[in-house]
């Protein structure tokens, strides 16, 4: 009966998809990979374009960090009882973002909350907006407009577009 | 009850089928630790007598928002790789399921000319059956029910790109009119062509919970056969609570891949396949 066991090198390249063909060659299989055998998608080399391609949004990096930070706290992070703040939830956070932020905005504040989720908020002179992402599927958004002084609240789990136009109007 | 094929659903006598993958994810269950998939083998070991170690695959959401590009890979650090994900496989080594901290997966695979698909019933059988023994093994350890937050069916057609002997490609056939639509004048039809087409999933209410993804790709196969690979997706979280809303998206979503593959595809190409309608 084998074992196979997984080797630190594929563990490395889990983090750099372009050298795994299931995750480079196969975007869309990053939910419940195909594992029949690995095929080698044929593309053709075209000339490099003579203008910078960053599909990155410029936020990525530092939200990354603080992500990365968070995942760190354990339970009790606090000294008062709080959850450790969830994998899922940051992954869940992150995949939020990436729907409903300006790809030349800057990073929001993101802190753990005792549940073990996190908040994330946006604050500019029109406005401040907070987002708690409790588990995936599972967000309360509260949104203040400063010119009017009203605000409102509402629980989202897979469309943030309200949310996405919301967050456009404070013009961050 | 034994499950039944919704009548009036497409069916294939030769399909050119390779993988079907039936998938749940639910919230992280931070208690399992890696003694805990031991433990868990046991109760798969009979049917599934061979075991293999993975890298963990990263959480995936559909969700949808003002910003319609993909999102990049999440990095393995944020959600932690010290818990792997373990294949339990059978000794045919055609069936196989998936388990890691937030995932249940089931695949079937074709691995010899002869292995037949043993269609969605049957696999969505075995995803029940196993899903509830795997929540019987969590139990017996003192782990809580999972909670699932996103489902997947996926099927991964590959149709041969050698002819005789001669490499060709199979899209003028698959999608007769996209390529015919693809023509450019005096130069002629496309040698080869890639796509990959995304629509959202609404509820009754219209609001989008998942979505379907095809994609089309030319690719060569390990052992060096030319292929184009299809692959048709349905993802995103089931809309009712509990058990149900894990069957209900899955039986859903099945009937809409089979009207995908039949709408897109050529109707010569589908006969060659022995369609019944």
């Amino acid at each position: 009966m084998g074992v196979k066991r997984m080797s630190s090198a594929a563990l490395a390249r889990i983090n750099f998809g372009p050298q795994d063909w299931s995750f480079a060659d196969n975007e869309i299989m990053g939910f419940t990979e195909s594992v029949r055998s690995p095929v080698r998608v044929l593309a053709p080399t075209v000339s490099p374009k003579s203008w910078k391609v960053d599909s990155a949004p410029a936020w990525q990096s530092a939200v990354d960090n603080r992500l990365f930070e968070l995942s760190g706290l354990a339970r009790d992070w606090d000294g008062r009882g709080s959850a450790a703040v969830r994998g899922d939830a940051l992954a869940f956070a992150r995949q939020l973002l990436h729907q409903v932020m300006h790809p030349e905005a800057s990073a929001p504040a993101i802190v753990p909350l005792g549940h073990g989720g996190v908040q994330i908020s946006w604050e500019s002179p029109r406005g401040e907006i907070d987002v708690e992402v409790y588990a995936p599927n599972r967000a309360s958004i509260y949104a203040l407009d400063a010119a009017t002084q009203t605000d409102e609240e509402w629980d989202a789990s897979a469309d943030f577009s309200r949310l996405a136009t919301r967050l456009a109007s404070l013009a961050l | 009850m034994k499950r039944q094929r919704p009548p009036g659903l497409p069916d294939y006598n030769a399909p050119p089928v390779t993988e079907v993958v039936v998938g749940i994810q639910f919230d992280a269950l931070t208690g399992l630790r890696a003694a805990h998939l031991g433990v868990i083998w046991e109760a798969f070991r009979t049917d599934f007598p061979e075991l293999e170690e993975h890298p963990p695959l990263p959480p995936t959401f559909e969700t949808f928002g003002q910003n319609p590009a993909f999102v990049s890979m999440l990095p393995i650090q944020i959600i932690g790789s010290e818990i792997p994900r373990v294949f339990f496989i059978n000794e045919r080594r055609t069936l196989l399921l998936q388990v890691q901290r937030d995932r249940f997966i089931h695949n079937w695979r074709k691995l010899k000319a002869e292995d037949i698909y043993p269609h969605f019933e049957q696999m969505l059988e075995t995803l029940e059956e196993n899903y509830a023994k795997f929540r019987r093994a969590l139990s017996s350890v003192g782990l809580p029910e999972p909670h699932p937050n996103q489902c997947e069916l996926t099927y991964v057609n590959q149709i041969d790109a050698m002819r005789d002997g001669q490499a060709f490609q199979p899209f003028g056939d698959i999608f007769p009119e996209v390529a015919r639509a693809l023509d450019l004048p005096r130069v002629g039809a496309p040698e080869d062509a890639r796509f990959m087409a995304r629509y959202a999933l609404r509820s009754p209410s219209g609001e989008p919970y998942g979505r379907i993804i095809v994609s089309v790709e030319p690719a060569r196969r390990s052992d060096g056969k030319l292929i184009l690979q299809l692959t048709f997706t349905a993802r995103g979280r089931p809309l009712i609570e509990g058990d149900g809303g894990v069957i209900d998206f899955l039986t859903t979503s099945r009937v809409q891949l089979v009207q995908a593959f039949r709408a897109l595809m050529g109707d010569e190409v589908q006969r060659k396949w022995g369609l019944r309608e």
